[in-house]
């Protein structure tokens, strides 16, 4: 931590207030890209995903895709946009070697989404919701891909990536702290995720953030220059930054100085942002309508009908949780952090029909594997139906809770099947009382002794008799449908004694 | 607008912003090509701005036909013509496209 | 001045003109057949198609070097492919089951691809340039048995009226080599007219097909915009670029037409227009029509046409539709007066966009003497566009950079709709409009050069059209100092069938009254009109 940050953390009632907006930029999860069929598969040898619209040959024209519509108005209306009924494309005109037409079709005039928010959960313990307003959602395709060679003196240019559809998603200038933007951030990822339009991998790319930021004193009403940094692509290096830039900024406003207003690069191994360039001789986009795509004419009944596709979002689901299955808010809130988590949660329930019983394992003992392993959720490889089996096996009796945990154990580190897991290892409780009568009528006959003095009423030497059997089994026995068979069989004795 | 009668200010002004344009329309031009090409935009210019006499404070911008139904499927096909474009291009290294380093 | 026999002269098409009529044509009999005539007497084996195409190489090897109309042909491949039309034509049963231009030989525009056939637009940016997928309209025209005998010169991306702006040197008149055959798709044009294609494909943004067209004695129809794809049509302005025929008469402009329109995948602004029936244009009569005609679209054009060429013509068009039965009125349309301004502002903003991938990384023209990323740019561009595109991609930058796009760019949108608004309702009172196509007669070669601002204003009448994404058509009517002359016809969105009706009219009504009191002269012109792309 620097010391203008540690410095900046360490005042209790901060001197300055720090204003963000965000742009998020969002991968699309489709098979073709935005304007042409090549495939968005990641990871491809350059150059391998390319046609005459993607590469920006003479003549070639582009042709939107269905789904990244669809997909644009579905994240709308998850982040309560209006929906522009009359949304057109413009192009944003630059030259860099990584923009092969020489624009950038995206949308600036009438996005498809507008004046839409996002609830994000409190901060802090006790805190209420904080509202982030969403200025805009618009779609546009990603440039392609620069690879500097160090040793032959020039740069590369791969453009597969090219033509991947993009959403992006600008919010107003409604965050004060990194934390706020960090839990924006994880509720936009999981919403995204839910909807299915993105898999918002950030360590492909797929989704990145730029961070629009000034500080102002306390109380202070005008709102000081902004900076921006891009192409943030991790939630720690947004968190990051945020601290690193506030800091830096009010350095310069309390001595007066001035702040530019500029772009600025986060490095991430150095932890610094370093000027890019500054305003003035920015690139002037000439924004104008694309006139190679019609206006895109939404209906009302194109709306309703992408609305039903809409899933139960997150916050939908906690509501539900706290409401329905009884759940504690706190355990509402984890168990929607994350599409995993959630699905996991509710395959579960389904299966063993204890919401409390599914969330208690979850919040206990999965999470404690999670943190343990340092896995994320979304690379969990645990079959969904897993733990729910698991929860049956213990309620039934089949197996015992310490069976269970270690059940659970195999299940998320080995990506076992409960069922052959114990199969495997031995852990099936002995329930079958025909087995039971046959082991207590053992134990009772190599213990004549104490048989006899429990008979003639020392009725202590249950205890001794059930332990007895107990270890006859191994410890295998369910416990309570053992102590059942002795104490019929002993009743039975009695009877006849 | 009469070229020989613009003030010198105003033509210095002009020449700076024409000088400006060419940058943003990724041009390098030649002092004899500048001096051509400015002198013809001197009255070309001040022919097309014109039309801002018009009012044309009734009328949308939208120029932009209606959609026509016609949007592509999602589905992912091969080009077949991806090596086609890159063994045509003018520099190729590894399968990329090079410029000279950019710092 | 009576046509000069040695000229060589082009007859316009006419279905009544038969093989044994006396054509004075240098070229062989077979090139005054239709495209449409050319065909039927394929199918019917009463020609080969190597017969035809051979007559079209012949003509190209006598006048390509003075006309200079095509940048690329290919002999060997054009005969192999007719020999292979004629086997089809051979081999069937049923040959109304043929497609309707086998074994026809046709020129395109080099803006309009052919995989693997060299696409240059006229630019030493795509010199080399060998494009990897064709034209959809290219593909169509194949697909109905048409043969592409070469590729033809153009003004640098479809920028300029004259066919002078091209990086391979100028096309020249096929009648007066002293002339241009007009542009931007004058090598097609040009080629069409000496005989060295039966018909052609050009493409129109703000005239490219008609003025040319109306240059050369020639039929020029700009269809409704976005009935032909345009896929493989090299852009220049995206939101008017427009292929279309340029023909010896209205019957195979049709049928050309019919070949290329229809919705593409590839181009989702493409629609399909309605076909035109062919036949129903053999009964179409003036006769009952009302006529308007833009009165803004009369000015005297001082700087191309001193003789006033354009108003004779004019006044002879209004009695000629007059004489015939049609009623003609003049209409007030004020905003016509901004049209060249509006379409030079939108057009050069495209332009300028649609131009900035040619950048020498990926194809085209690539500068030698850059040393560093900006330098590639910079020198790539202003070594690889000629003068006219460089003079437009400024004037785009400027309309679209921030200080005055509302004054410029967004108002020139506005007032589009505002003549959209004036010719919506002039359509929905008149049948079609009339109005010349270009001031004069084909100017002499350099003469355009000279006064940019004077070229684009000759602009005038073919402007609107592109602004509506209407479609207009050129027909030839008479001839004045010794050249044809062209007036145009314009028509509502799909009104395709209206004016190449009135056009087949003219044409018919002028063929039975041939040079008659049609034709015209002046006795001491010696400059003429000229406009754009």
């Amino acid at each position: 931590m620097s010391d203008a940050e540690s410095r900046a953390r360490s005042t209790e009632t901060r001197p300055f207030e720090t204003i963000v907006g965000l742009e998020v930029h969002v991968e699309l999860k489709t098979e073709s890209k935005i304007f042409c069929s090549c495939p968005t598969t990641f990871g491809a040898p350059p150059n391998a995903h390319i046609c005459e619209v993607c590469a920006g040959l003479p003549g070639a024209l582009p042709r939107l895709n269905r789904k990244v519509l669809d997909y644009a108005i579905l994240t709308s209306l998850a982040l309560n946009c209006e929906i522009t009924r009359r949304s057109r494309f413009d192009r944003k005109n630059y030259f860099y070697p990584d923009l092969p037409k020489g624009y950038q079709i995206s949308q600036l005039y009438a996005p498809i989404g507008r004046n839409g928010y996002v609830d994000i959960e409190p901060v802090e313990e006790g805190a209420s919701s904080k509202r982030i307003r969403i200025h805009e959602l618009h779609m546009e395709d990603d440039a392609g891909k620069l690879i500097h060679d160090e040793a032959g003196n020039c740069t590369m240019i791969d453009l597969s990536r090219c033509g991947v559809p993009l959403l992006e998603i600008v919010t107003e200038p409604d965050f004060r702290s990194a934390e706020e933007v960090t839990a924006f951030l994880q509720t936009l990822r999981t919403m995204l995720k839910f909807i299915g339009v993105s898999d918002c991998k950030m360590q492909e790319g797929s989704l990145r953030v730029d961070v629009n930021l000034s500080v102002r004193a306390s109380g202070e009403e005008k709102l000081g220059t902004r900076t921006e940094m891009k192409n943030l692509s991790s939630f720690r290096a947004v968190s990051k930054a945020i601290g690193y830039e506030s800091a830096r900024q009010w350095e310069i406003v309390r001595n007066s100085g001035t702040i530019d207003r500029e772009t600025r690069r986060w490095d991430e191994e150095k932890e610094q942002s370093f000027s890019m360039r500054k305003k003035e001789d920015a690139a002037e986009y000439k924004y104008f309508p694309e006139p190679d795509i019609p206006t895109i004419v939404t209906t009302d009944k194109k709306i309703d009908e992408l609305r039903s596709f809409l899933p139960e979002l997150p916050q939908a689901k906690r509501r539900r949780y706290i409401g329905e299955l009884g759940l504690p808010g706190y355990d509402a809130g984890i168990l929607t952090a994350n599409k995993e988590i959630t699905e996991l949660f509710e395959r579960t329930n389904e299966i063993c029909g204890d919401a409390k019983e599914a969330s208690n394992w979850i919040m206990g003992d999965l999470m404690k594997l999670l943190n343990d392993s340092g896995t994320d959720p979304e690379r969990m490889e645990i079959r969904e139906d897993s733990l729910g089996e698991i929860i049956v096996m213990v309620k039934e009796g089949k197996v015992s809770r310490a069976s269970g945990k270690e059940l659970l154990r195999a299940a998320f580190a080995e990506g076992a099947i409960p069922y052959e897991y114990a199969d495997r290892h031995d852990m099936w409780l002995i329930l079958d009382p025909k087995v039971l009568e046959e082991v207590v009528s053992k134990v009772l006959s190599e213990n004549e002794k104490a048989l006899s003095e429990y008979l003639a009423g020392k009725e202590k030497n249950f205890q001794f008799l059930l332990g007895q059997a107990m270890r006859a089994t191994a410890g295998k026995a369910d416990p309570a449908a053992l102590r059942a068979a002795l104490e019929e069989k002993l009743a039975e004795m009695k009877k006849e004694y | 607008m009469d070229h020989s009668a613009q003030k010198e200010p105003e033509r210095i002004a002009r020449q700076k912003e024409l000088e400006r344009i060419a940058r943003l329309s990724g041009l390098s031009l030649s002092e004899e090509e500048k001096e051509i090409l400015f002198s013809d935009l001197a009255r070309i210019v001040p022919y097309m701005e014109r039309i801002a006499e018009l009012d044309t404070s009734s009328e949308s911008g939208d120029t932009q036909q209606e959609e026509s139904g016609f949007l592509r499927e999602d589905e992912a096909v091969e080009s077949g013509i991806a090596s086609e474009i890159v063994t045509h291009a003018p520099q190729v290294k590894d399968g990329m496209f090079t410029v000279p380093k950019i710092v | 001045m009576a046509e000069d026999p040695d000229k060589m002269k082009v007859e316009q098409s006419d279905m009544s003109i038969t093989e044994d009529r006396d054509v004075k044509m240098s070229q062989a009999p077979i090139m005054a057949l239709s495209a449409y005539e050319l065909a039927q007497k394929i199918r019917e084996q009463k020609v080969t198609s190597e017969e035809a195409v051979s007559a079209v190489l012949k003509n190209i090897d006598e006048h390509e070097c003075d006309v200079h109309a095509y940048l690329s042909f290919w002999k060997e491949e054009a005969l192999a492919q007719a020999r292979k039309c004629d086997e089809m034509v051979r081999e069937s049963t049923d040959v109304s089951t043929l497609p309707p231009l086998l074994g026809v030989p046709v020129a395109i525009k080099d803006n309009l691809l052919l995989r693997g056939k060299r696409s240059t637009c006229g630019s030493k940016m795509l010199k080399d340039y060998i494009p990897p997928f064709s034209a959809t309209c290219v593909e169509k025209l194949v697909a109905a048995g048409a043969i592409v005998i070469g590729k033809t010169n153009m003004d640098e991306f479809g920028m300029g009226a004259s066919t002078e702006h091209s990086y391979f040197g100028a096309t020249r008149h096929p009648e007066d080599p002293d002339r241009v055959p007009g542009g931007s798709s004058g090598g097609s044009a040009a080629a069409v007219a000496y005989g060295g294609a039966s018909a052609a494909l050009g493409t129109d943004t703000g005239g490219s097909i008609r003025q040319p067209a109306a240059f050369c004695g020639l039929v020029g129809l700009r269809p409704t915009y976005g009935s032909v794809s345009r896929h493989g049509l090299v852009a220049f302005a995206s939101s008017m670029d427009t292929a279309g025929p340029i023909t010896r008469g209205s019957v195979d402009a049709a049928m050309l037409f019919n070949i290329v329109n229809g919705a593409d995948p590839k181009d989702q602004t493409s629609i399909s227009a309605p076909k035109v029936d062919i036949s129903a244009m053999e009964n179409y009569d003036v006769k009952g029509k009302l006529i308007g005609i833009p009165k803004q679209l009369l000015r005297e054009d001082t700087s191309y046409d001193r003789s006033g060429v354009s108003s004779r013509t004019m006044n002879r068009a209004r009695e000629f539709f007059v004489k015939n039965g049609a009623k003609v009125e003049e209409i007030d349309m004020p905003i016509l007066d901004f049209a060249v301004a509006i379409y030079y502002i939108l057009s050069s903003a495209e332009a300028s966009s649609n131009l900035s991938r040619y950048d020498g990384i990926r194809y085209g023209y690539r500068s030698g003497q850059a040393s560093d990323i900006s330098e590639l740019y910079t020198k790539t561009r202003s070594e690889g566009f000629g003068k006219e595109v460089k003079r437009r991609i400024l004037l785009g930058n400027y309309v679209l950079s921030s200080e005055h796009f509302d004054d410029c760019y967004r108002q020139a949108e506005r007032a589009r709709n505002m003549v959209k608004k004036a010719f919506d309702e002039a359509f929905s009172k008149y049948d079609f409009l009339l109005c010349p196509t270009a001031p004069g007669v084909a100017p002499k070669q350099g003469e355009i050069d000279k006064d940019p601002l004077a070229a684009y204003i000759a602009d005038l009448c073919t402007v609107p059209a592109s602004l509506l994404g209407t479609p207009a058509i050129s027909v030839p009517f008479g001839r004045a100092e010794g050249l044809p002359v062209g007036i145009q016809l314009m028509g509502p969105r799909f009104g395709e069938q209206e004016i190449l009706g009135a056009a087949r009219f003219v044409e018919k009504a002028l063929a039975s009254d041939i040079d008659g009191d049609i034709s015209f002269e002046t006795q001491t012109m010696n400059q003429k009109g000229g406009t754009d792309s």
